[in-house]
């Protein structure tokens, strides 16, 4: 009973958002593309920390909205881009504001 | 009490701007983020922006002077309202169902003190100083969770959350004891102090959201 009283006060993460996990997944890519490789799935989803069918899902939502393209490898498109920089300001003032 | 309608008036318009920005602001976080709590912000600072609009017209018009000033005197507290109501939601596990309940009662509770203030016995509106100093105690009680609640965040990440905007907020809520103070001395310092520290505020809270967005930094 005390223990499960303990690990119930424990303080669990929060549960990532979908923009978030998005922005993880492109800035896997866009770190993996920088360093001169292709992006690999595998390597992708390892970073992100994500179970391989919500990966998928999420992968197909993201090429989907247009902002990575799914073909030997990822890659991440201008529209992709510019979302992890508008999600950083946004991430900002949020941050700023103590509503992150 | 003779003050000068003009530049009142400007004061006023200008406020309003600068809360229609920060909600701007806000929203467009909103819609990036998409996190249901972080609606409450806009809102809130879109009322905020509402009545200083209605304060606005009630200076430049005296014949709807009485609706401007009792709309001013709503709007506020809902705005307030909504923002506190957002840091409530943030803190309590990011919008579960319990914070939903909890942000639902904090509503109707201001809807109960709005109604009981507005609807007495006999129909008629309380005498508006009286309402005017309920309202600006619950808006203190409101802008005091927001203070306390970016106390608490910015104990805990220090080198995030920033120290302009909490003093925003202290602005604001000295903005508000000034107008309290304001409704029990009609003094003119009391009232041109209330409306300084509210510009302070907001210039302040814009000035942090603003240059997050546009990647600029400040001193």
């Amino acid at each position: 009973m005390i223990i499960l009283s303990t690990a119930r006060k424990q303080k669990r993460p929060r549960p990532r958002y979908r923009p978030k996990i998005f922005y993880d997944i492109l800035c896997s890519i866009i770190k993996q593309e920088a360093s001169g490789d292709i992006a690999r799935i595998t390597r992708v989803q390892n970073e992100v920390n994500l179970p391989s069918d919500r990966f998928r899902t999420h992968l197909e939502d993201m090429e989907a909205l247009g902002l990575i393209k799914h073909g030997e490898g990822l890659t991440s498109t201008e529209k992709g881009r510019a979302f992890v920089s508008e999600y950083e300001k946004v991430a900002e003032v949020l941050r700023r504001f103590g509503l992150d | 009490m003779d003050f000068q309608i003009t530049p009142l008036f400007y004061s006023n318009i200008f406020s309003a701007g600068l809360a229609f920005s920060i909600a701007w602001l806000m929203l467009r976080s909103f819609r990036v983020v998409r996190r249901d709590y972080l609606l409450g912000f806009p809102i809130g600072f879109s009322f905020l922006a509402l009545s200083y609009l209605f304060l606005a017209v009630s200076t430049a018009f005296p014949s709807v002077s009485e609706v401007g000033r009792w709309s001013d005197l709503f709007s506020t507290t809902y705005g307030f309202a909504f923002i506190a109501g957002t840091y409530l939601l943030r803190r309590r596990a990011a919008a579960g169902p319990f914070s939903r309940w909890l942000f639902s009662l904090a509503i109707l509770a201001i809807l109960v003190i709005v109604l009981v203030e507005v609807v007495p016995p006999l129909g008629a509106l309380p005498p508006y100083g009286v309402a005017a100093q309920v309202f600006l105690i619950v808006n203190l009680c409101l802008l005091s969770y927001i203070i306390f609640s970016l106390n608490q965040a910015l104990k805990q990440s220090p080198h995030e959350v920033n120290f302009l905007v909490q003093t925003g907020f202290i602005l604001l809520a000295f903005g508000q004891y000034s107008l309290l103070v304001w409704t029990l001395d009609q003094g003119f310092w009391s009232f041109a102090l209330a409306n300084l520290f509210r510009l302070a505020g907001l210039v302040g809270l814009l000035i942090e959201a603003a240059t997050a967005v546009t990647g600029l930094h400040h001193g």
